[in-house]
């Protein structure tokens, strides 16, 4: 709670704090209606259930080479089979949740926290601050995304970082863009309402109106961007794949898994078939569940 | 005074010559070729002598990788080599069976002390623009690509000439400082250029545009898209019987296999993925030729880190790879363990030399040995320092990186931990160089091939890709002596020396010779039965035509 | 006689001119900005180009060679010196030379990828556009019918699935297995069938997605009620008001691809085997081809930079409420 706490913002906060809490109730139960949302979110706690317990349920270690069982089509004792190293891909997909949920949230983490940064200082302390963050976004943006990751790749390579860090960073630091922009633009039509204007008058400084007044109110558009994001990371990291950038053998990314797989397509094509699989699933389960909580939220549902 | 033999190319060649052409000439009955009873003709009428049946008609080959350029500078990369084979000539030239046969030249005369060679060419050899080759030509490419100022890539295989004299138009000769047995191997299987042409624009615009005197000349060149070359009809052994020959680059391996399975392509110049090339060859639709690899793929490893500055474990290092699984399970079969720095089938290769068995054991006890005791975490370490590195694989080069996988495990079987890595290949050349990097995975050749096995530049202390740092004196010595006899009796102790301090030295991990599968559709006719050499399946001296429809 | 809703309209335009030059001038200090990082990080970046002329060791290189190499190729002068070089030929409008591909001019090798990748991008979108935005329309007006179900499946999923993975997928059963379309290249008008399906697949799934939810947005807001309650027929509201508003987070949404540009084509230019800009900047990255890798960023962030620039007049043109600043 804010330390100066005069009667004025203390009124003003208790209003905020009574309206947010039902409008989640509210959210929650629109959200449940959704049948789509509702499936995209069991299957993305499935996901996180399978990513925290990936090493009791592997039915072997996932970087096990068997002798001679190079591609094995699907049997009774591989359930989908081995890779080109005779590896066991049902093993190795369930290691790559875990991949995939690291990279996803936690890149995902990173552009948020950057972009609502630097979109919150845009778009609340204006002029000068608002034109040289644009710019600097802008900068960035303009380069292509492509060659920003493979030539951050490249520099980052020698540093010793394990590759899944590296992923996240990389991915984390050339992405943040979008959030910044709606933040700050958001955070521009916010500076204008009441709540502000008062704890501005009062003498509440800058930094607490952007922390406790502000920020809360991004929370829902955030997190629908957040939601929306995490599968176009998934794919971003089976292009980066593709590419050579993908995480370090032996370390089984779906992404990896895919584009090591993909020579192997009229020969093998059951490596390249579940790991595919699986990035579909995971990447609308994501989708739908964005799409939910942005339909839960938008206040303005009802008016259809 | 005993006897002074100047070697002359037509006596024993010449009988590798017929026998070459006969077989040629019976497999390809369809086909009439040229008459082989006296050599090869320099015939230079428009038409071949005889009648093609089937004359006409486009071949396409296949490269993974742009063509970047057309010129002799641009020779290192397999695909580019191939397309500059068919535009232009040299001296001499080397068949399907690795035997020399004279190309341009008519005749070689090389001096017992290896210091003089002297090349009569042949009469009425004719440039794509209608001039005539004469010696000009010849001591213009030689002067110009050996000359340091020029820095051309291909300038060391030019070391050791002291001057070019062409007392007539039709003799070149060429007098050397210092003797190099590997001179016709190099330079002298190097493309002759129009002197004239090459002056007036520059090195780097005649790669642009060439003019030799091949068989082909360029009609559209598309680096990133295609290469068409058209028939040159007044190539002086005869218009070849194709009309044109489309070089198209598909970087993608499925696809490429999935281009011959539709016909839209004749074969790839670049092997395609082992099990595909498999599945090919028990295809009734085409034939492909298997020839043993001349580069070795191995682990090329720093020689001045710690544990892999000892020999002991570096040998351990080998008897803890189970080399033959990797051939079974990761290569299908289509390689062959190597044994030595020089390949199989060259006649320099020493066959008994030492081996190193799949022994795990006994590579533990060479370890603890060398005093790499095993540390409580199962990892190797010795005065405080872990037997752990990095193994850098190529960016994009999945065949190596599985490789590279399994050999992870079965270090780990024996206590030593890698990391694998990956990296843009030129990162990776210079690291090694530099010695920034630990360990990587590629195929490089420790000779220069069958047909020259002088390891100079990968294994002697000067050498400007000694990607392992190694440094013996006894190699370096022997590399030097081994270039200044010219004779192959003379030089097969030296070279025999040469294989066994690699084999108990161990510089680099070295693992097997690939098996090259290159597929061509039976739609192309004239192909030989089977092939040592791959190189002139595509330099168009066979009479190669295509089934039209 | 000048009235005074022609004086505004002229300040607003002398307005909109000054903004604009503005922007420009602001977007050629970015583009300056990208070259010299570029500049930097490329020569960060380890590694020889040498090396990579070399083959696989059948030629033999020394250290007086790789050194008398790199004198022809400038590299022994000082970077900021390489650096201005460089930057002189972009304004001369060559911009440097390949290293690779002796002889040509990177200018060279650029225009001659860049349509390649224009025209197929271009008639992605061009395809996109004409399925997507009325998809999206009727998805967003027709909300929760089961049109709306099918498109918003239909375009998660194909944000879901990675381009390399359709793309292959597609050549085996289109060209090996029906033979319809040939397996690579663009020899003829039937090479271009996958690469554009593909692309445009892509690209149709996301502007879909962007257009049903900015139409749902726009039909909800007080001026459209406005016009409703003023007794306008829905379909003149629709398209007067909605539309037209909806159309400005597409235009951002497409701004942004041009950013996505290279990410999007490297993956089909290398499977389709096409000689664009993606094949052209992914190997040129891996030879170390400085000046053509430096080039094509340049290039390619002032064709972003001035598509934003557009982008923003678009929106200050279409959309009334934005001021400017």
């Amino acid at each position: 709670m804010a330390a100066i706490s005069t009667p004025q913002t203390h009124f003003a906060e208790q209003i905020d704090r009574t309206a947010h809490r039902s409008e989640w109730t509210q959210a929650w139960r629109r959200f449940r209606s959704n049948r789509l949302a509702l499936f995209g979110l069991v299957v993305v706690i499935l996901l996180i259930l399978t990513a925290l317990f990936a090493d009791l349920i592997v039915p072997y270690d996932p970087i096990y080479q068997f002798r001679g069982m190079r591609g094995a089509a699907p049997s009774a004792e591989h359930w989908l089979g081995s890779d080109y190293n005779g590896r066991d891909l049902l093993s190795r997909i369930i290691a790559g949740t875990q991949i995939a949920l690291m990279v996803g949230l936690g890149a995902t983490f990173l552009q948020v926290i950057i972009g609502v940064f630097v979109g919150a200082a845009a778009g609340y302390f204006g002029g000068w601050t608002d034109t040289l963050l644009c710019r600097l976004i802008d900068t960035l943006m303009s380069m292509p995304v492509l060659a920003l990751l493979t030539l951050l790749a490249a520099v980052l390579r020698d540093k010793e970082i394990p590759s899944v860090l590296l992923t996240i960073l990389v991915i984390g630091f050339t992405g943040w863009a979008r959030f910044a922009r709606v933040v700050r633009a958001d955070v521009l039509s916010l500076r204008s309402r009441d709540f502000v204007v008062a704890a501005q008058a009062s003498g509440v400084r800058a930094l607490r109106i952007i922390f406790y007044h502000l920020i809360p109110n991004l929370v829902g558009p955030v997190i629908v961007l957040a939601s929306l994001g995490i599968g176009g990371i998934i794919i971003l990291e089976a292009a980066l794949s593709f590419l050579g950038l993908g995480v370090n053998p032996p370390t089984p990314s779906w992404g990896v898994i895919l584009s090591d797989g993909r020579q192997y397509i009229t020969n093998y094509p059951h490596i390249v078939t579940f790991p595919g699989i699986m990035i579909v699933i995971t990447v609308l389960a994501f989708n739908f569940l964005g799409d939910g909580v942005r339909d839960a939220l938008d206040p303005k549902q009802r008016a259809d | 005074m005993a006897e002074q033999r100047s070697r002359t190319l037509d006596r024993r060649q010449f009988l590798q010559l017929t026998g070459v052409g006969l077989s040629l000439a019976t497999l390809a009955a369809c086909v009439p070729t040229e008459s082989t009873t006296g050599g090869i003709s320099s015939d230079t009428s428009t038409t071949a002598s005889t009648a093609p049946t089937a004359a006409g008609g486009t071949l396409i080959w296949l490269s993974h990788q742009e063509i970047a350029g057309l010129g002799p500078n641009d020779l290192g990369a397999t695909m580019q080599a191939i397309v500059i084979g068919a535009i232009h000539n040299s001296l001499v030239a080397y068949d399907i069976n690795y035997a020399m046969y004279p190309d341009l030249a008519e005749s070689v005369e090389v001096e017992p002390d290896g210091l003089k060679y002297t090349f009569k060419l042949r009469q009425g050899v004719k440039f794509h623009d209608g001039t005539e080759l004469t010696s000009a030509d010849v001591k213009y490419t030689i002067d110009y690509y050996g000359d340091p100022a020029n820095a051309a890539t291909i300038q060391s295989s030019y070391t050791g000439i002291d001057s070019v004299e062409t007392p007539d138009d039709y003799t070149v000769i060429v007098n050397m400082a210092t003797v190099n047995a590997a001179s016709l191997v190099n330079w002298a299987s190097n493309p002759i250029v129009n002197a004239k042409y090459h002056q007036e624009v520059s090195d780097a615009t005649y790669s642009t545009a060439p003019v030799g005197t091949g068989p082909f000349k360029v009609k559209e060149w598309k680096a990133a898209e295609y290469t068409e070359l058209e028939a040159f009809d007044d190539y002086f052994k005869g218009r070849p019987l194709i009309d044109t020959i489309r070089m198209e680059v598909v970087p993608e391996a499925a696809v490429r296999k999935a281009a011959l399975d539709t016909g839209d392509a004749d074969s790839s110049a670049w092997p395609l993925l082992v099990e595909d090339s498999l599945a090919l060859e028990a295809d009734p639709n085409f034939k492909v030729f298997r020839t043993p690899g001349e580069s070795i793929k191995h682990f090329p490893i720093n020689n001045t880190l710690p544990y892999f500055a000892d020999k002991l474990c570096r040998q351990a290092l080998m008897h803890a790879l189970d080399r033959q699984r990797i051939i079974d399970d990761l290569w299908n079969g289509a390689a062959e363990v190597a044994q030595s720095n020089i390949p199989p089938n060259s006649q320099y290769y020493k066959a008994d030399l030492k081996q190193y068995e799949f022994d795990p054991e006994k590579a533990k006890a060479l370890f603890d040995e060398a005093g790499w005791t095993e540390g409580a975490d199962g990892i190797r370490e010795k005065d405080g320092v872990k037997f752990a590195f990095t193994c850098t694989t190529i960016t994009g080069d999945q065949a190596r990186k599985a490789i590279a996988e399994l050999a992870q495990q079965l270090f780990k079987d024996v206590g030593v931990e890698v990391q694998l890595a990956e990296a843009p290949v030129a990162e990776i050349l210079q690291a090694l160089r530099t010695g920034t990097m630990d360990m990587s995975i590629f195929n490089w050749t420790y000779s220069v091939g069958v047909l020259e096995p002088d390891p100079t530049n990968t294994l002697a202390s000067s050498g400007g890709n000694n990607f392992p740092q190694f440094k013996n004196a006894e190699m370096d010595e022997l590399c030097a002596q081994g270039l200044q006899q010219v004779e192959v009796a003379d030089r097969k102790p030296i070279y025999d020396r040469i294989q066994e301090i690699f084999v108990e030295e161990v510089p680099v991990l070295y693992l097997q010779y690939d098996t090259w599968m290159l597929p061509f559709s039976t739609r192309v006719e004239g192909l030989p039965e089977t092939t040592s050499n791959t190189y002139p399946l595509y330099s168009y001296e066979l009479p190669l035509t295509k089934q039209q429809g | 006689m000048i009235t005074t809703v022609q004086t505004l309209r002229f300040q607003n335009q002398t307005l909109m001119l000054l903004y604009f030059i503005r922007r420009l001038l602001q977007g050629l200090f970015i583009v300056l900005l990208v070259s010299i990082i570029t500049f930097a990080i490329m020569h960060l970046l380890p590694g020889d180009p040498v090396q990579l002329l070399l083959g696989d060791g059948k030629i033999k290189m020394t250290d007086e060679l790789r050194a008398a190499i790199h004198a022809k190729w400038g590299f022994d002068k000082p970077y900021y010196e390489q650096y201005w070089i460089w930057l002189m030929s972009l304004a001369r409008g060559d911009f440097g030379e390949s290293l690779v591909r002796r002889g040509v001019p990177v200018r060279e090798m650029i225009l001659e990828a860049a349509p390649v990748t224009a025209f197929l991008n271009i008639i992605s979108l061009l395809i996109a556009i004409a399925i997507a935005i009325p998809a999206g329309i009727i998805a967003g007006v027709r909300r929760n019918s089961w049109f709306d179900y099918a498109t918003t499946f239909s375009s998660t999923l194909g944000v879901s699935l990675p381009s390399f993975w359709v793309a292959l997928m597609a050549i085996i059963v289109f060209a090996v297995m029906l033979g319809w379309v040939p397996p690579y290249g663009l020899k003829t008008w039937r090479g271009y069938i996958l690469p554009v399906a593909v692309l445009a697949t892509e690209q149709m799934a996301v502007l879909a997605r962007v257009m049903r939810s900015a139409t749902i947005e726009t039909l909800t807001q007080d001026y459209v009620r406005t016009a409703r309650s003023k007794g306008l027929v829905e379909r003149l509201v629709i398209s007067r008001h909605a539309v037209r508003n909806a159309l400005l987070p597409v235009v951002t949404v497409i701004g942004f691809q041009v950013a996505y540009l290279l990410s999007g084509t490297i993956v089909l230019e290398t499977i389709f085997a096409l000689p664009g800009i993606g094949r052209l900047f992914i190997d040129s990255l891996g030879r170390l081809d400085y000046q053509v890798v430096q080039s094509l960023v340049v290039v390619l962030s002032a064709l972003v930079v001035f598509v934003n620039i557009l982008t923003d007049m678009v929106y200050a043109v279409v959309d009334p409420r934005i001021r400017i600043e």
